[in-house]
């Protein structure tokens, strides 16, 4: 038999099969490896079908605090972990829920989030990995406490590692993490989401920090002595091209003063001033350093969102964003970084709230401690928290009985005619961020910050 | 210069006995990872399997043989063995992996190369046509006399020989190969048309043994080795191509046809008023008509006929990098048809992949061979050829049926499978490719 076609045809025949090889093995990775690991709604798809294939079989991993402490666990085969009184409240808007209905994924929270580990790596006994926080139990209940029903958050962080020691949120409804309905079923506008990370408002007087880090920023850079930071102030200020009037907090005025006592008094009228003075660039290259409207991630929690606009650099708009007001949006865990920031020798460490996650002896993952910015020089450090101090002084942290504290109040106008309140702070050990969407006077958290303050000096005993 | 042929010889192949080597190790280290102390069962299974590396690795070293050939069956081999020993320790199906069968099938494959190189010499001959076309019929005769169904699939495709049983339908795709190795370059010079009635006489005698044994698996493979080698190896002409055109056209009928006279006989078939051919015909056309159907709707049935398929596909979704993570062990015969999606779930998508591309290195190997013969020794080349597509077409087309990708599923995978007989004619395949590749490698080296 003579057939010179053949070779050609069997090279045909091998370039075809060679093709439909090569878009198979594309189609298989593609599909099932890559989409399902980038892409959301195939990684969804493969969550939903896995979890849809081992729901009856699987024990949910265990969740613990930073002493090895139950948080949330106690699973068996086809029924949920559960957490045991106050923590099924005071962990409720942290720990989240994971659920499959309908074909449809169900996440929130750190159960939504870590579910790859506490549903779908399963050990020999068909139990998911554990996962160990950084939070502490008694500090988190004890934050949960104080919150006493209130709409807002308590957020506490270490100073040198950034791990999350408490983050307490309260919303419009009692949630309950045993019971998944008692979230899923309410219809009151804005009640399910966490208030420590998700509620971006204005810093109010909680900003002033980062103008007074600014001009001492400025001050030193420009070798300018201690007239730069005085200031008449007659109780109201009208920046140059508006006629817009900044008042002070209850219209008092405080005649000739520094920037201490001008920190110390929350006075509107100097920083709206100090602000306009010290510039916008320098107001911004600041505030960068906070990290301020950039994306903060927090692994495997959330992406804390923040923004700024001095983009007109017109002297209305500088004076606003000095004292707290303006443009400025910004969420409690982010403002209690800021302070970790200060407490920290000016250096904000990546916030962390997953120590680590096991399964039996294998160490799925452990968080390693990195630096997010350099925020402060140490010269500025120092006294910027000389300032901080002696305002702290001023609502009752004092140093006999709290040990060095290091604070400052906040009161934001919110739209809707919200008024939003905060206090930052610091002791030597842990930073902290009180913040109440209801009250109308910081001087209503003083005494909840009191109590926080004691409840973080006994876990570091 | 013999002796810089020689250097460039060793540094070209002698690389591919270390990869095969060091692939068998690690995926000793991947066992270990994956079954920890019950992993020892592969390492008593790698003494021997790096002594039949070394030994064949020297054989196709000093013999010149396709190393890439002999790569990508030996990394094949190591899979499936790997595969078997996790599928016995994870699935517990009802045999177990035997090394002896496996041994068994090497010695088969030796014999049988040592038999090729006799029986080629006659292969040309008139009468080898006719005696591989009544060695086929003779397969079936014997199959529907003395054929068991020894696991419960409803195919008489085994006869029991002692405690043992053998399927003897695969030996049918060593005489096909046999068969047009001998019709196509037969010394009779025979005509096209002459050519194509005998093939379509192999053919229905192939397709007739199937439907009696109830065995459509094996024939639907012989029916695209039909086509393919129809198509490369007759000359050019009006009446091959009519014939290849009618062919294709009549299956795509028949399962038109199928589709058409199953909506129009169900509600017959479901009051049980069927009679005469049409009562023998319906669990044919049920079949083709619930596998099409199942590949365009897996969830039509989930716990019926796509069971199977349908558990496939989970656990095509839970392999991930590394295999699944959340103990997923509900594949049907993971030992068996569904060995590559076994093979994913348990060691992950790269290595299913992987495996893929050697099928597809075989692929290319038997091809290239198969080419650079049909000028020296046609027969040779023909037999090549259909060993490779036996190989590579029934590995694609069972990957791609578990897959759910295409309306088939039901055969062993070649290395991935178990399964004493159907290994044996795999290693029979194997070697004989190794074989008829000596002197392939020196010659590839002069051409570059």
């Amino acid at each position: 038999m003579k057939n010179n076609r053949s070779k050609k045809r069997i090279l045909l025949a091998q370039i075809l099969c060679i093709a439909g090889c090569l878009l198979f093995c594309s189609f298989l990775c593609g599909k099932y490896l890559i989409l399902a690991t980038f892409n959301e709604s195939y990684h969804g798809t493969k969550n939903t079908i896995t979890y849809q294939t081992i729901e009856d079989s699987v024990i949910e991993g265990d969740f613990y605090d930073r002493d090895g402490a139950l948080i949330l666990g106690n699973a068996s085969p086809g029924q949920s972990a559960y957490a045991e009184k106050p923590k099924n409240y005071s962990y409720a808007w942290l720990v989240g829920y994971y659920s499959v209905n309908g074909g449809v994924e169900n996440t929130f929270g750190l159960r939504g989030n870590l579910k790859d580990y506490s549903l779908f790596h399963l050990d020999a006994e068909n139990k998911g990995a554990s996962i160990t926080l950084t939070t502490d139990n008694r500090l988190q209940n004890k934050a949960f406490a104080l919150l006493n029903g209130n709409e807002g958050s308590i957020t506490v962080i270490d100073n040198k590692t950034g791990a999350i020691l408490a983050l307490s949120s309260q919303s419009t409804v009692t949630y309950d993490v045993n019971d998944m309905e008692s979230l899923l079923n309410s219809d009151v506008p804005g009640s399910q989401f966490r208030r420590g990370t998700y509620e971006n408002d204005p810093p109010g007087s909680t900003f002033k920090v980062i103008t007074a880090a600014a001009a001492l920023k400025k001050a030193e850079d420009d070798n300018l002595d201690s007239s730069f930071f005085q200031f008449v102030d007659a109780g109201s200020y009208t920046p140059a091209g508006s006629d817009y009037v900044i008042t002070n907090y209850n219209n008092v005025t405080y005649g000739n003063i520094d920037l201490e006592e001008a920190m110390n008094h929350s006075v509107n009228c100097y920083f709206a001033d100090l602000g306009i003075r010290t510039g916008a660039s320098y107001l911004q290259k600041t505030a960068s350093a906070f990290m301020l409207g950039k994306d903060i991630d927090i692994p495997y929690l959330c992406t804390l969102h923040s923004s700024m606009n001095f983009a007109d650099e017109k002297p209305i708009t500088i004076a606003q964003t000095s004292f707290g007001q303006g443009d400025t949006q910004i969420t409690p865990a982010h403002l209690c970084l800021i302070a970790q920031a200060i407490a920290n020798d000016g250096k904000m460490m990546r916030p962390y709230i997953v120590q680590n996650i096991k399964s039996g002896n294998h160490t799925l993952y452990r968080h390693i401690n990195r630096k997010l910015s350099t925020a402060l020089k140490n010269s500025v450090d120092v006294k910027l928290k000389e300032i901080m101090h002696s305002t702290a002084l001023l609502y009752g942290l004092d140093e006999a009985t709290y040990g060095m504290v290091y604070a400052k109040t906040g009161t934001a106008e919110c739209a809707e005619g919200r008024i939003h309140t905060y206090m930052i702070g610091f002791t030597k050990d842990a930073s902290f961020c009180i913040s109440m969407n209801n009250s109308l006077h910081s001087t209503d958290l003083y005494p909840v910050a009191r109590q926080l303050v004691s409840a973080i000096n006994e876990i570091y005993e | 210069m013999k002796f810089l042929s020689d250097l460039n010889r060793s540094e070209n192949s002698f690389i591919y006995i270390v990869l095969a080597i060091l692939f068998e190790l690690a995926m000793g280290v991947v066992m270990f990872m994956k079954l920890g102390l019950d992993a020892l069962l592969y390492l008593y299974a790698l003494i021997p399997l790096l002594l039949l590396t070394a030994f064949l690795g020297t054989y196709a070293y000093n013999n010149d043989c396709d190393m890439r050939l002999y790569f990508a069956l030996i990394s094949l081999a190591t899979t499936g063995i790997s595969l078997q020993i996790l599928v016995d320790q994870v699935y517990h199906p009802l045999t177990t992996f035997s090394f002896l069968k496996y041994g068994i099938g090497l010695c088969v494959a030796f014999v049988f190369v040592f038999f090729y190189y006799f029986f080629r010499k006659i292969l040309s001959r008139k009468f080898t046509v006719y005696l591989t076309l009544i060695g086929c019929t003779a397969i079936y005769v014997i199959l529907y006399l003395y054929g068991v169904d020894p696991n419960g699939y409803g195919t008489l495709a085994w006869i029991r020989m002692g405690p043992y049983t053998v399927q003897m339908t695969d030996f049918t795709k060593v005489a096909a190969i046999l068969f047009y190795s001998s019709l196509l370059t037969s010394d009779e010079n025979r005509s096209v048309s002459n050519i194509l009635w005998i093939s379509t006489l192999f053919f229905f005698i192939n397709l007739a043994g199937s439907v009696i044994i109830h065995e459509l698996g094996s024939f639907f493979i012989l029916f695209f080795l039909h086509l393919s080698i129809l198509f490369i190896f007759v000359p050019r002409s009006l009446g091959k191509r009519i014939y290849l055109i009618v062919v294709l056209g009549l299956c795509v009928g028949a399962v038109v046809g199928s589709f058409i006279l199953y909506k129009s006989l169900l509600p017959m078939a479901e009051a049980g008023e069927l009679s005469g051919l049409m009562r023998k015909a319906w669990p044919f056309i049920k079949k083709i008509y619930t596998r099409f159907s199942l590949t365009a709707n897996l969830t039509s049935d989930p716990y019926g006929s796509g069971y199977q398929l349908l558990q496939g596909k989970k656990a095509l979704w839970m392999s991930g990098l590394f295999g699944n993570t959340v103990n997923f062990h509900a594949i049907p015969v993971p030992e068996s048809d569904m060995a590559f999606i076994a093979l994913v779930n348990s060691f992950g998508l790269p290595l299913g992949v992987f495996s893929i591309l050697m099928f597809m290195m075989i692929l290319i190997s038997g091809s290239t061979l198969s080419r650079n013969m049909l000028t020296k020794e046609p027969k040779d080349a023909i037999v090549i050829y259909g060993a490779t597509i036996l190989l590579f077409l029934q590995a694609i087309i069972v990957i791609l049926g578990s897959c759910n990708m295409i309306p088939f599923a039901g055969l062993p995978i070649p290395f991935l499978s178990r399964g004493g007989t159907y290994q044996s004619i795999v290693f029979c395949f194997s070697g004989l490719l190794i074989y008829l590749s000596k002197g392939s490698w020196k010659g590839e080296a002069h051409e570059e």
